[in-house]
């Protein structure tokens, strides 16, 4: 392939695109400025929220811009521009950016886009007399009783079981039935069984490939059995089980039986084969290790999807971006020191370091595949660089050092992303929709409970998710 | 026209809460404008009719009506119409329609065969023709198997039937079936209004000739009730 000369043109692009930069300071700062913000509540906001693709800034980014420091030449040091943000932030704050009729501040406070058009809040009153079915507009016992019964255990009451139900002498009665069938359908199969609505929620972060399964249901290229990630996952989010374990633990589980299925911790699985020290929950299973690190020396792919999957933060999405200083350091020679890469590698690679002992596919299916390999970048991939060796295995997670693998779980199960994600699976499930700018009172209050007071375990969370306005009110 | 033929119009008719049911399906706050519901998956069966109608009833700030999905409206179906959860819907009369021909249709997921790890956040354009037909299929079963064997039968009972017709369309059993299936179908007593246009359906369908206008009526009251935004989304 020829190759194009770098024209005076095209060098000054590439400094114009340098100048405009994202700047790694800037979620902090505006959280700094927005402490109350919905964005900046257990965490910071995507590069998303000024930027359509960092380094090109949308609406609102460009209104910012054009008040930090003007007239300066670009690019400002990170000192000058974090000077300059707040009172930049403050300028446009009374603009409608986006023109959806808010003002910036106001869509910042309420949770919306400030450059999104179709973000707002929306602030429709109830309205209308009343309803002969359903209050609506008030929480509903009725209503909840039948939504519960859909939701937990798969069908509707009967008219008879609903009539029974409306008989009852007091709501407080009604409440303590509700709390009596949500526990009876959290241990139904519908709920934790084979393909159960738990397995659902897991989907999206194990990514099964039916043609790679070993094990149940074997594949034409038998690889691992994702079926323990499953248990793994289930696991932890029933029986006032520590929800964290997903990440944290040293030990495997076991599927037994149907009606109801069975989860048990074990020590050892014959399909598994990280040895206990440097296990870390679903983040080192077989299937982990052989689909998602498969062939790679550095294996981002398998950090930035345990980010994007237990934690919510999706990088590609420039989500959860913690910039370390003087990072990517470039190890694999992939060319991640590229301006345009460089905004997320900054953090992503700090993040993928834990993994490099963690072997996929490489080597002796035997001996080596999905297993914890000391010095396996040194003696299995020996001949493709010389620097790949320099990796570490200290990296960084949320700007905090970690010194393994296991350490990087720990971090991000303690996290305040941890709990956010978590709590927003069920959200979705329970709510069908992410939380919406007039819920996220009762979404943070959820999340922050699920710590303390409920101790990372997923039942009391749901008796409370269950009693909210957002999931009682038609 | 072949009478299955009639049963299509008929229904197609019948089948709209907009229309059928416009002054008293509130239920779940939902059933105007059809179909812009989004999250749970919006516009599927219900909604139909739009329009401005307005019966004075509370409005919902949210809107938040969600749809059933394959696994909860297969259920829902079977145990309102008292079948075996396989005996529901089946394509070719061996393949069932929720959980093996149509599940991505009605809201599933594919996940190992074809990396659908999430349902579709909205409905898609086949939806609420799958909705009909697995709704469709399991009235046609309960009132088969209810003409069948009278003795055992769970919606339609004891109504008296002469050379296909309803012998007396205003019986005391009639009315009761119709209640028992609104009750199954939604959970709730059907209004004056709803039993009137259930049981008008039934001079509708005589009046096409229909070789048995009394199983068709059954049929589409299953199916009308079955397929309404009441029934679907909750």
């Amino acid at each position: 392939m020829s190759q194009l000369p770098l024209t005076p043109l095209v060098a000054a692009l590439v400094l114009a695109s340098t100048s405009a930069w994202a700047k790694p300071p800037a979620p902090a700062i505006f959280c700094t400025k927005y402490p109350t913000a919905p964005a900046c509540i257990g965490g910071l906001p995507a590069c998303t929220m000024c930027h359509v693709a960092a380094p090109q800034r949308n609406v609102y980014g460009t209104a910012i811009e054009a008040w930090i420091v003007p007239g300066a030449p670009r690019p400002l040091s990170d000192a000058d521009f974090s000077m300059a943000l707040p009172s930049a932030l403050s300028a446009v704050e009374a603009m409608d950016s986006d023109g959806d009729t808010v003002s910036n501040v106001v869509e910042i406070q309420r949770g919306t886009l400030p450059a999104d058009q179709n973000s707002f809040p929306a602030d429709i009153p109830c309205a209308g007399g009343p309803n002969p079915q359903y209050k609506v507009c008030q929480y509903d016992l009725r209503y909840v009783y039948r939504k519960l019964l859909l939701d937990f255990c798969g069908f509707s009451p009967t008219y008879a079981m609903t009539r029974q139900f409306q008989l009852l002498a007091s709501d407080q009665l009604r409440y303590t039935f509700l709390d009596q069938e949500l526990d009876r359908c959290l241990g139904t199969d519908f709920w934790r069984g084979k393909n159960g609505v738990l397995w659902k929620l897991a989907h999206p972060k194990i990514r099964p490939v039916g043609s790679l399964k070993s094990g149940e249901d074997q594949g034409q290229i038998p690889l691992a059995d994702y079926y323990d990630d499953y248990a793994m996952f289930v696991y932890s989010h029933i029986d006032d089980h520590d929800v964290r374990s997903v990440l944290t633990a040293d030990f495997y589980v076991q599927r037994t039986g149907t009606n109801p299925t069975v989860y048990t911790s074990v020590p050892a699985l014959g399909s598994q084969v990280v040895d206990q020290a440097h296990r870390a929950g679903n983040m080192t299973t077989s299937w982990t290790l052989d689909y998602f690190v498969m062939f790679t020396a550095l294996p981002r792919n398998a950090a930035s999807q345990m980010y994007r999957a237990y934690l919510g933060l999706d990088i590609a999405k420039q989500e959860g971006i913690y910039s370390v200083a003087n990072e990517p350091r470039d190890y694999d020679a992939k060319g991640v020191q590229a301006a345009s890469c460089a905004a997320c590698h900054a953090t992503l690679d700090p993040l993928s370091y834990p993994y490099r002992n963690y072997n996929g596919l490489t080597g002796n299916p035997g001996g080596q595949f999905g297993r914890y390999v000391p010095n396996r970048l040194e003696t299995l991939f020996a001949n493709q660089g010389a620097t790949l060796a320099m990796i570490p295995e200290n990296g960084i997670i949320f700007g905090q050092p970690v010194a393994s693998l296991t350490q990087w779980a720990q971090v991000a199960a303690n996290s305040d992303a941890f709990l956010k994600a978590t709590v927003t699976d069920y959200w979705k499930l329970l709510m069908g929709h992410p939380p919406r700018p007039e819920e996220t009172a009762q979404f943070v209050g959820l999340w922050r409970s699920l710590k303390t007071p409920h101790n990372y375990r997923v039942r009391p969370m749901l008796h409370e998710l269950i009693r909210t306005e957002a999931y009682g009110a038609p | 026209m072949r009478p299955e033929h009639w049963l299509v119009l008929m229904v197609v008719l019948a089948g709209c809460p907009g229309k059928l049911n416009r002054g008293d399906d509130a239920g779940t706050g939902g059933g105007e404008g059809g179909g812009s519901v989004t999250g749970g998956g919006g516009g599927a069966a219900g909604g139909g009719g739009g329009g401005a109608f307005d019966a004075g009833y509370g409005k919902s700030a949210k809107g938040n009506l969600r749809f059933k999905g394959n696994e909860r409206l297969a259920i829902d179906y079977a145990v309102a119409l008292g079948l075996p959860i396989d005996q529901v819907c089946k394509e070719l009369g061996q393949y069932d329609c929720s959980f093996v021909v149509h599940p991505v249709a009605l809201g599933g997921v594919d996940p190992y065969g074809h990396g659908l790890f999430e349902p579709s956040p909205v409905t898609g354009s086949t939806t609420p023709i799958v909705v009909e037909r697995v709704a469709l299929a399991a009235c046609v079963k309960r009132v088969t198997l209810d003409l069948a064997t009278p003795t055992a039968a769970v919606v339609f009972t004891s109504i008296p039937v002469t050379a296909g017709k309803l012998s007396n369309p205003q019986a005391p059993e009639v009315r009761l079936a119709l209640t028992e299936l609104a009750q199954r179908g939604w959970l709730r007593d059907p209004t004056e209004a709803e039993l009137a246009l259930l049981l008008q359906l039934n001079v509708d369908i005589e009046a096409t000739g229909v070789a048995e206008p009394a199983k068709t009526w059954m049929e589409a009251a299953c199916f009308a009730v079955l397929s309404s935004a009441e029934s679907v989304f909750y």
